[in-house]
């Protein structure tokens, strides 16, 4: 019964391909590559309300923050990419967002299965044959959207309150990342 | 009465014995300082500059081959010491065990490991066999102890190598090409290894080896992939890894293994062999070992009431200055001639600055031949290498630094050195763009250099690039000019001010004015800057002098500065340093620019681009201030602990900074002198080649009297704070005064200017 009950607090979604819920203090283990060099990092959800403040450890050796600002979580049109500053809380701009997309652009790809982010159009890929995605043993219900002006895919949570990146490939930006757990 | 004189004699003999052993400088070398953390030296025994470095691996993933606590693969028979990046070698693996020869994997735990200069032992937990290690300079001896006679195995794996990443071609791995093996008689194996890749991204390189065995084998699997082979002694090269497993027989439970190593053949390597260690006597190599390294360290002695912790430091730092570059004199597979060959420069961008100039002054005639090898790889190769391993050029990080390690042999006055050719040579690296191919050497975006006077952001690495070829330029100045080559002296002392050409006068960061920072090919300084190939969006990042793009924004290799900051190669300037000074606002301003760099915690002690910078104070009249920053940097940084090197060693680079520190002398290498600070060693000897002694001793030095009061050169006052090497040529004393406050010694004749002046 306990257990039932934990796994209620994990998952809502009961099915084969799941949401995990998030909260302050939900880990997202991410690997990022750059230009062939191999980064894990862990992204800590430090507060999630209106605002979502991620905090980042590199290795164990570096750490800091990213603060998404309300405005940005709710109608952000850009990630930021800039490299994580240890040991200080990066404010991002109101229409950024890291990690994540906004919650309207999410709206978005779902009404129209197209979303405009980073001055890039992506559309969903409706028929995608792909394997399911995995991050460690949790299968997800992610979306998948490809680029059209140029190259990249992203694999977008199917979760309208967290639209968390699962993976970019392609990054024409130079900086792919996956996640590979959450907990 | 006669036993009291027995006695007597004993004592008497005893005591002689223990002032013999403490007269031996090899003793008080610690392979294991800087084994952990970012040191990774070499910890196995070797001859110096020798060719076979053989030492434990665990796993194929450590640049020295080993790590504490997990598991011995085996032992393999060439390493690399102290490097970052992608590994090299950790070919020809051996491994005793006891059992069936149905297994590949034969690693286990280990205890009891003692390391010593020369000389490696261990008990390996699952088999309880006691391996232990010495070596010649291009064979390796073991001795194995079993737990008994009737039990014995040994595995030799010529497919390992250190470094294996499974995505083929992945960057700084090495790569699989090609092995084989073949067992000769019951006693002898021979056959190959052939990898390519590693740090330097070279090209293929073939380790032949020959092993004898003083026990027959009397069972045998061979293996190929993953396929073993029972009762088949031959796995010829088909692109797959291939080993043997032997069972050994004889009555005892001993067992000696000599290993061979050649580049030329298996046949070679026999005879290294035959020439190095045609015996089965390891106290006897082991003795010779020592023998060698002794007669080295005795070229620098010093006082022998220092502490053991002070002798540690000191003769383990030339003990790791020493272990590279490799002598490969008669191993060359690439051309035959009777010039010395030498591998493993790894890579001058680190070791210009304190390793060669260390090694010139225990042995000018090695770093003579060491020169002459690089002289001769460019007679060959084309280019001279920056950075050199398995026969390839490779990789540059920065400038051309050979140039420096010529300029710094011609103006110590090195003999044998062919410095026309070497001339020849520099030239080519200021002239010629090598071609798409300047991730092996020469210049890159050297043409651009050549027009614009800097590197543009547009070509990665442009600030370091510039700023060392501006001093590169100013070496090959050096040796121009004295070799009386007006015209091109003329013309690189111009170019030697390029620094200048990225020097943002105005720009001001934490109180401190003018720092080499980006420009792009049109002049326009770059605050931002963009990153990534999207035409869509166009990211960009503020660049400050305190940026740091690795490993975010772009591959370790593609930022504005390799392995460093704004801060910090805004001060490696080692040619006009009266200009920065000036350039950063006067005396003052830059003491302060100083003390802000080194309070701020904005230098990095764990890299080479600021060996100098403590140093720097000695420019403004202030050597005491140089003095007190060098004592801060070694108690934080240094010691005798298997942490006690605070960066890649780099072939002794961290090393060497330390021992010229503990002696007080500091070069500035492509320079003719050296900087005085105060010793933390009360005296130092050095025997020099030419037969003269030189003794640098400091008078009443102790923890409270750190400054230097006044100095005599040969009984006279001595009032500068930087010597020239041709005094230390010359014999003779230099005597320090120390007191417990800083004084004005050295405050007024300041160090050599540049060329120009």
């Amino acid at each position: 019964m306990i257990f039932l009950s934990l796994l209620s607090l994990l998952v809502i979604q009961s099915k084969a391909q799941q949401i995990p819920v998030f909260k302050a203090g939900t880990k997202i283990e991410e690997r990022f590559l750059l230009y062939g060099q191999t980064v894990p990092m862990t992204l800590t959800i430090y507060t999630i309300t209106d605002s979502v403040q991620l905090d980042w450890t590199i290795r164990g050796l570096a750490s800091g923050s990213y603060l998404i600002s309300a405005a940005g979580f709710e109608n952000g049109t850009k990630i930021n990419f800039v490299q994580p500053a240890a040991l200080t809380v990066l404010r991002l701009a109101p229409d950024e967002t890291f990690g994540l997309i906004s919650k309207s652009a999410f709206k978005t790809l779902k009404e129209n299965k197209r979303l405009v982010y980073n001055n890039t159009t992506y559309l969903l890929q409706e028929n995608s044959k792909e394997k399911p995605f995995k991050a460690g043993d949790l299968e997800l219900d992610v979306l998948h959207v490809v680029g059209v002006e140029e190259a990249g895919e992203l694999w977008i949570l199917n979760d309208p309150e967290f639209p968390l990146i699962c993976q970019f490939r392609n990054n024409p930006v130079g900086i792919d990342f996956m996640v590979t757990g959450i907990k | 009465m006669k036993y009291q004189f027995l006695s007597l004699f004993l004592s008497a003999t005893l005591l002689s014995l223990v002032g013999q052993a403490q007269e031996k400088h090899y003793i008080s070398v610690d392979p294991m300082i800087g084994s952990e953390g970012l040191g990774r030296v070499f910890i196995g025994p070797s001859y110096p500059f020798g060719m076979v470095k053989p030492s434990p691996d665990c796993g194929s993933g450590p640049n020295s081959g080993w790590l504490p606590d997990v598991p011995v693969t085996g032992f393999s028979q060439l390493h690399v010491s102290g490097t970052g990046g992608g590994p090299k070698y950790g070919n020809i693996l051996v491994m005793p065990f006891t059992g069936l020869l149905t297994q590949l994997d034969q690693s286990s735990l280990r205890e009891n490991e003692n390391v010593k200069l020369g000389y490696y032992s261990v008990l390996l937990k699952k088999s309880q066999v006691k391996t232990e290690i010495t070596t010649a300079d291009r064979v390796s001896f073991y001795q194995f102890s079993y737990p008994s006679a009737q039990n014995k195995s040994l595995k030799i794996d010529a497919g390992f190598f250190l470094g294996e990443q499974p995505v083929p071609d992945s960057r700084e791995a090495q790569q699989f090409v090609g092995s084989e093996i073949e067992l000769v008689s019951p006693t002898e194996i021979r056959g190959y290894s052939r990898i390519r890749g590693g740090w330097n991204n070279g090209r293929a390189y073939t380790v032949y080896f020959y092993a004898i065995l003083d026990q027959p084998v009397t069972n045998y699997t061979s293996w190929k992939g993953a396929q073993l082979y029972p009762g088949t002694g031959v796995q010829f090269d088909s692109g797959k890894k291939t080993g043997i497993l032997l069972a050994l027989g004889g009555n005892t439970a001993l067992v000696h293994l000599k290993i061979g190593i050649s580049f030329l053949s298996a046949l070679k390597a026999k005879a290294n062999i035959e020439e190095e260690i045609p015996h089965w006597d390891f106290n006897k190599v082991l003795g010779s070992l020592q023998k060698k390294w002794e007669k080295l360290f005795s070229r620098i002695e010093i006082d022998p009431s220092s502490s053991a912790a002070e002798k540690a430091l000191f003769y383990t730092g030339l003990y790791h200055t020493m272990l590279m570059p490799v002598n490969r004199t008669g191993e060359n597979p690439l051309w035959t001639n009777d010039q010395p060959y030498y591998d493993d420069f790894y890579t001058l961008w680190d070791t210009f600055r304190t390793s060669n100039p260390l090694i010139t002054l225990i042995s000018p005639q090695r770093e003579a031949e060491i020169v002459t090898s690089l002289i001769d790889i460019y007679k060959h190769d084309g280019f001279l290498p920056d950075g050199r391993s398995g026969n390839a050029n490779g990789r540059t990080q920065g400038g051309s630094h050979a140039e420096t390690v010529i300029a710094d042999a011609y103006v110590k006055g090195l003999k044998g050195i062919d410095y026309e050719t070497a001339l020849e040579a520099m030239l080519k690296d200021a002239t010629v763009a090598p071609g798409g191919n300047e991730e092996q050497e020469g210049r890159g975006g050297l043409t651009e250099y050549n027009r614009l006077g800097y590197v543009p952001f547009s070509i990665v690495r442009s600030g370091n690039r510039t700023v060392d070829y501006a001093y590169n330029d100013y070496n090959i100045a050096t040796v121009a000019k004295g070799l009386g080559r007006q015209k091109i002296y003329e013309r690189f002392i111009r170019q030697s001010g390029n620094w200048r050409n990225l020097w943002r006068d105005n720009y001001v960061h934490e109180g401190s004015r003018g720092f080499i920072l980006p420009k792009n090919a049109g002049g326009k300084w770059l605050d931002t800057i963009s990153y990534g190939k999207s035409e869509r969006q166009h990211p960009t990042y503020i660049y400050t002098p305190l940026t740091h793009e690795t490993p975010w924004y772009a591959c370790h290799w593609c930022g504005f500065f390799y392995e460093g900051t704004s801060w910090e190669y805004s001060f490696s300037i080692p040619h006009e340093i009266p200009v920065l000074i000036q350039k950063s606002g006067g005396n003052e301003a830059f003491r302060k620019r100083l003390d802000t760099f080194f309070d701020r915690h904005f230098y990095n002690v764990a890299n080479e681009p600021s060996f100098l910078t403590p140093a720097l104070y000695h420019w403004i009249g202030r050597p005491d201030l140089s003095s007190q920053r060098i004592r801060q940097i070694i108690a934080a940084s240094y010691n005798t602990g298997h942490r006690g090197l605070p960066g890649n060693d780099d072939s002794g680079a961290m090393s060497s900074w330390l021992a010229f520190h503990l002696m007080g002398l500091y070069p500035n290498a492509g320079q003719p002198y050296y900087l005085l600070n105060s010793p933390l060693l009360k005296q130092t000897t050095f025997h020099e080649e030419n037969g003269k002694d030189f003794k640098i001793i400091a008078h009443g030095l102790s923890a409270q009297n750190v400054y230097i009061k006044s100095a005599r050169l040969n009984g006279k006052n001595f009032n500068q704070a930087w010597i020239t090497h041709e005094d230390i040529l010359k014999g003779g004393e230099l005597v320090f005064e120390m007191d417990s406050r800083p004084s004005l010694w050295g405050s007024t004749i300041l160090p050599p200017l540049s060329l120009k002046k």
